[in-house]
């Protein structure tokens, strides 16, 4: 298991990640950003919070991607019973550090950077099955898009711009869901029988 | 190690990279020849239990490929070894012990005296990509080595060793346990067809020749030197 952890290097990329996130959260909650909006004619603002999960994005894909894939695929140990673990601990981590933030200020935007850790989260792990080293960047370009294109007449959000939905919004957070279900379960179903 | 009617395709849609092939790995080393293409490395791959035949079985003593029994007794050495920089040679030679199924602890073990085997002990706490290209090509070894398994299935385990590493390499080969089976694959005929067991030749996905290799030997010319018969013969089955 160690090994493994080293192997990953799951002990120097998650922590770091983690603590980032809860800094940025700390740190950004109340923040917003005037950004163009070219859809919305008068531009808007944007939660700065929006950034947050893609550390952790990031350092999960870097995670999942050092691997030895040779002799992960012929040996016998459940691998990816133990990536799996390692990405529902960090997004849960993620999740009750939005909850712990929340607790303290109701802040319903620290709510939903653990809600946006599930969905860009499931996102990049998708995005992992078709292109391997792209991917990290795929929940980078999926918050820009949403900031950008995201917003309709009177700011409010699109119906597929579930991060810019508000915290406390139980659609979104059961989109997350299933977004990172699926993420999960093209991760597991995409080890098998690879050659 | 039985290959029966093994044929394999990488998509629904592509053609067979090998087709029927039906072949008994036997005890001692068996070189697998063929040009580029030929399918030895996905043969290999098959044979390690990575990916299962699209037609066909693989089995060794009786226990199917996609066993966990079956992996754990079966090593493979790809063509390219990985090299985990996060990791000093023991630590990546005995991950791969423990993903074979060894303790922590005895994978820890016996990834030192595999590394001392290929003549690494020095470098035992070196992280992975601080060690050159024929170091990184002997660890591979010894990861194939380090939990004593029963088939060795190595890729081009002397491309990028020089002349001695070579020599010290068929060295390890002839000191295995005599019911280690081996097969590797290759480019180097003259350099080891010689020293071998048995040869098969692969050849666009279909088995060319198979058997030992003073039979495989006698397909070179009478007048080759000798020093030149293996590639000769391996040109006379090719061409």
């Amino acid at each position: 298991m160690r090994l493994w952890m080293f192997a990953r290097r799951a002990h120097i990329y998650m922590p770091g990640s983690i603590a980032l996130f809860g800094l940025l959260v700390w740190t950004l909650r109340e923040e917003y950003a005037d950004l163009p909006s070219f859809l919305m004619g008068g531009g808007g603002s944007v939660p700065l919070l929006f950034i947050a999960p893609i550390p952790i994005c990031v350092a999960l894909a870097a995670t999942l991607d050092s691997r030895m894939e040779s002799a992960e695929s012929s040996g016998v140990r459940p691998i990816v019973i133990f990536d799996l673990g390692l990405i529902a601990i960090t997004v849960a981590l993620a999740v009750l550090i939005g909850i712990f933030f929340h607790s303290f200020d109701s802040s319903n935007t620290a709510l939903a950077a653990g809600r946006n850790t599930a969905f860009l989260v499931g996102l990049m792990l998708v995005a992992r099955v078709f292109t391997r080293e792209a991917a990290a960047m795929v929940p980078a370009a999926w918050v820009l898009l949403v900031a950008v294109i995201g917003y309709g007449d009177g700011h409010r959000p699109r119906v597929w711009a579930v991060i810019a939905r508000d915290g406390q919004d139980l659609p979104a957070f059961a989109i997350s869901a299933i977004a990172f279900c699926i993420g999960i379960l093209f991760t597991s179903v995409g080890r098998h029988g690879k050659v | 190690m039985q290959i029966t009617e093994c044929s394999y395709r990488y998509r629904r849609w592509s053609s067979f990279v090998l087709e029927s092939l039906d072949y008994e790995l036997n005890p001692g080393v068996t070189i697998l020849l063929g040009p580029n293409g030929a399918g030895k490395s996905t043969l290999l791959r098959l044979a390690a239990g990575v990916a299962q035949p699209t037609k066909g079985a693989i089995a060794l003593d009786g226990v199917p490929s996609g066993h966990r029994s079956y992996r754990r007794t079966v090593a493979w050495m790809p063509q390219n070894i990985p090299v985990m920089a996060g990791l000093t040679a023991r630590e990546q030679v005995a991950y791969v012990g423990w993903l074979k199924g060894m303790s922590k602890s005895s994978a820890w073990e016996s990834a030192s005296d595999a590394l001392a085997q290929v003549e690494l002990s020095a470098q035992e706490n070196v992280k992975m990509n601080r060690l050159s290209g024929g170091q990184v090509r002997r660890i591979g070894i010894a990861s194939a080595m380090v939990h004593g398994a029963k088939v060795l299935l190595l890729d081009e385990p002397t491309a990028g060793l020089d002349p001695t590493q070579r020599r010290q390499f068929r060295t390890h080969l002839t000191d295995l346990r005599p019911d280690v089976r081996v097969m590797m694959s290759t480019h180097d005929v003259t350099d080891l067809a010689e020293e071998s067991d048995h040869v098969a030749v692969l050849s666009a996905g279909r088995l060319l020749f198979e058997g030992p290799t003073s039979a495989f030997l006698a397909h070179a010319p009478s007048d080759v030197a000798p020093g030149r018969r293996a590639e000769a013969a391996y040109s006379a089955l090719t061409d």
